[in-house]
């Protein structure tokens, strides 16, 4: 039994924090936003203030995938892909239609553990933020290829083993 | 900042549990390992600050989130 499912809430410890945060706040709650819905509010349990929306991002960008670095599934004692959730941070701040998905920096859990952490990839066809692809009012939601990142990071030769 | 000189396959040590190693030195590049515990994650530094900014973007309160999803399923 997952030991982080008290009362039916799903909450997540982040060993590490997250980047760009104080680094007291490690504990969220998960709740999705909807039944069925890709979309899920990660709020921090030290500042009610604080909180993130996340997406599934396998339901717009199917063909998403990527390696897990080996430090990072070490930190979260993952050995296997079934072990794993993955959710990708929506940066909605300039509105719906303008809303972008970081692709370059997922939240990954290590469901049974109830850890996770936000991995930084060394890929690079993905980006920090690619649009999400949020039909206009009305259109039924369509899943569509990762688009080309708003930012590209350059990598020198040599990285990614 | 402290600033010293490692040679290939030297080390340093940094508070009581964290170790960085030169690995490899070949031309511009240095490749470095570091040995750290869970709690500290280690990013390069360029993609890092970008990173801060983006989720520091994307904090949202939940009230928001809640609008967010009911325009979503309009």
């Amino acid at each position: 039994m997952n030991p982080n499912l008290r009362e039916g809430r799903t909450v997540l410890h982040f060993p590490a924090g997250i980047p760009g945060l104080p680094p007291e706040l490690k504990d969220f709650e998960l709740l999705a936003l909807a039944p069925d819905s890709p979309f899920f509010f990660l709020q921090s349990l030290q500042d009610e203030h604080t909180g993130f929306i996340l997406v599934n991002p396998f339901f717009f960008f199917p063909t998403y995938e990527f390696e897990l670095p080996e430090e990072d599934a070490a930190a979260l004692g993952i050995s296997s892909p079934e072990q794993v959730a993955v959710f990708c941070i929506v940066n909605a701040r300039r509105g719906l239609k303008k809303a972008t998905v970081n692709l370059l920096a997922p939240v990954v859990v290590n469901v049974a553990a109830g850890t996770a952490r936000q991995v930084v990839l060394v890929d690079r066809r993905y980006g920090l933020r690619h649009p999400l692809p949020v039909a206009a009012a009305g259109e039924s939601v369509k899943p569509v290829p990762p688009e080309e990142p708003a930012a590209v990071q350059g990598e020198p030769p040599g990285e990614g083993e | 900042m402290l600033v010293l000189t490692r040679k290939k396959g030297q080390a340093l040590v940094i508070g009581s549990n964290i170790r960085v190693v030169v690995v490899d030195v070949s031309g511009d590049y240095v490749r470095i390992g570091i040995d750290a515990p869970l709690e500290v994650s280690v990013y390069r530094e360029e993609l890092y600050r970008e990173l801060q900014e983006e989720n520091r973007a994307s904090m949202v309160s939940r009230r928001a989130a809640t609008e967010l999803e009911k325009a979503i399923k309009k």
